[in-house]
């Protein structure tokens, strides 16, 4: 957890000092993850690399918009290599790209209400998913970070592809449950 | 690397879980980042969908990247193209319907000035074509009427922008995203004194049930 902080300390020493060691740190920690991430979800090895590499060149350029308020270096990262997929995605298939696209838009604004320490967060988030049965952290675990459609979660697993859908959703439906009830506590 | 929507669609927690790891067919990910501008209620379980999604980064297995030293020093030299774009500036102009910033590369920034195509008295649509195998098209039903009746194969998702309706299941305001699939025979109604406008994505067919259907039937395809 001390890591999270060190890491937020490093972008904005890049927001605001263009801190070039401070970012190849960042880029020597992420950039290797970034790649591995995007090749477990089924990306080549020349894609995963080129986005990793398109994430790390918006970090350089974008690193002010980052906010260690509301997240963590790695939950920043995780968003714009998101959004870098999926335009990516989207040029290859419209071939033109739109001046506007909003992709790195912060997606809403957050409610005041829901905004929550970034570390506290990820804790939770982590501590929810290790509370599921093992079965829906399982089909959580395909689903959400290997992106696999339902019929391959099936083929994965053996099992009909109804229980794969209903599993799906109790997991996510659970999984929020556990979140809200958590944050509630907190409240009181 | 994604799933098609149809797959992939089965609920509201889901269909957000879909949309924070970015697996979501175009249409339904800029869907929900309309409902997420216009909605705040679930903006904290999304938020922390992709905390996750950053625990599953910190615990992703690094792999060496090939050409570590030449991207630094490009990056450095300022010399790779920019691979995002600049924030725009929100600017709903005077355009009393404006459209949320998820939707603009799809929808443009005015609905005023779409072509709009009139279905039924009271009932234009404004298609934009099948985006990642779904049907994709703005709706716009007069305060009071009804669509037209129809059926599903696959999931259809129907996000207010502006009004409200009523389906079988339950009524819908600005913000709110309906789900219809497989069965349900739809016929909903736009509530009294605002018309309603709607964000559509359609994975599969859409058939039409109601005596009007046969003539409808070429339009909707
Ligand atoms: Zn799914
Ligand atoms: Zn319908």
């Amino acid at each position: 957890m001390a890591q999270t902080q060190y890491f937020s300390d490093l972008i904005v020493k890049v927001a605001v000092d263009r801190d070039k060691s401070a970012f190849v740190e960042l880029f020597d920690h992420f950039a290797p993850r970034l790649k591995g991430y995007l090749m477990k979800q089924g990306a080549d090895d020349a894609v995963a690399e080129e986005i990793a590499q398109d994430v790390m060149v918006t970090l350089w350029r974008k690193a002010d918009l980052f906010d260690p308020k509301k997240s963590s270096a790695s939950t920043w990262l995780f968003r714009v290599a998101r959004n870098r997929r999926i335009d990516r995605l989207r040029r290859q298939k419209t071939a033109e790209l739109d001046p506007e696209e909003p992709s790195l838009q912060p997606a809403a604004p957050a409610d005041v209400a829901v905004e929550m320490d970034a570390r506290l967060r990820e804790k939770r988030v982590r501590v929810a998913l290790s509370t599921l049965p093992d079965d829906q952290k399982q089909v959580v675990e395909m689903a959400f970070f290997l992106g696999l459609s339902h019929s391959e979660i099936a083929d994965r697993t053996e099992l009909p592809l109804g229980t794969v859908k209903s599993r799906i959703r109790l997991a996510f439906g659970r999984l929020r449950r556990l979140i809200e009830a958590d944050e509630a506590v907190d409240v009181d | 690397m994604r799933a098609v929507m149809e797959n992939h669609v089965t609920g509201m927690d889901e269909l957000l879980a879909g949309y924070a790891a970015g697996s979501l067919s175009y249409p339904a990910q800029a869907l929900v980042g309309a409902h997420l501008e216009l909605n705040g209620s679930n903006r904290g379980y999304v938020s922390s969908l992709e905390a996750l999604g950053g625990v599953g980064l910190d615990d992703a297995d690094g792999v060496p990247l090939s050409s570590r030293d030449a991207i630094l020093d490009a990056i450095f030299d300022e010399a790779l193209p920019t691979a995002t774009n600049t924030v725009v500036p929100v600017d709903a102009g005077n355009d009393n319907s404006p459209v949320p910033q998820s939707l603009r590369s799809i929808v443009g920034t005015s609905m005023d000035s779409l072509p709009w195509k009139t279905l039924l008295p009271g009932v234009k649509e404004c298609k934009f074509g099948e985006i990642d195998g779904c049907s994709t098209s703005l709706l716009w039903v007069r305060a009071g009427r009804a669509m037209p009746s129809h059926t599903h194969h696959g999931t259809e998702l129907t996000l207010v922008l502006q009004g409200g309706f009523q389906d079988e299941d339950d009524h819908y305001v600005a913000g709110d995203v309906a789900f219809a699939d497989g069965d349900v025979d739809h016929r909903p109604i736009a509530d009294a004194g605002e018309d309603c406008i709607c964000f559509a994505v359609t994975a599969g067919r859409l058939e039409l049930t109601g005596p009007v259907g046969r003539w409808f039937a070429p339009f909707m395809r």
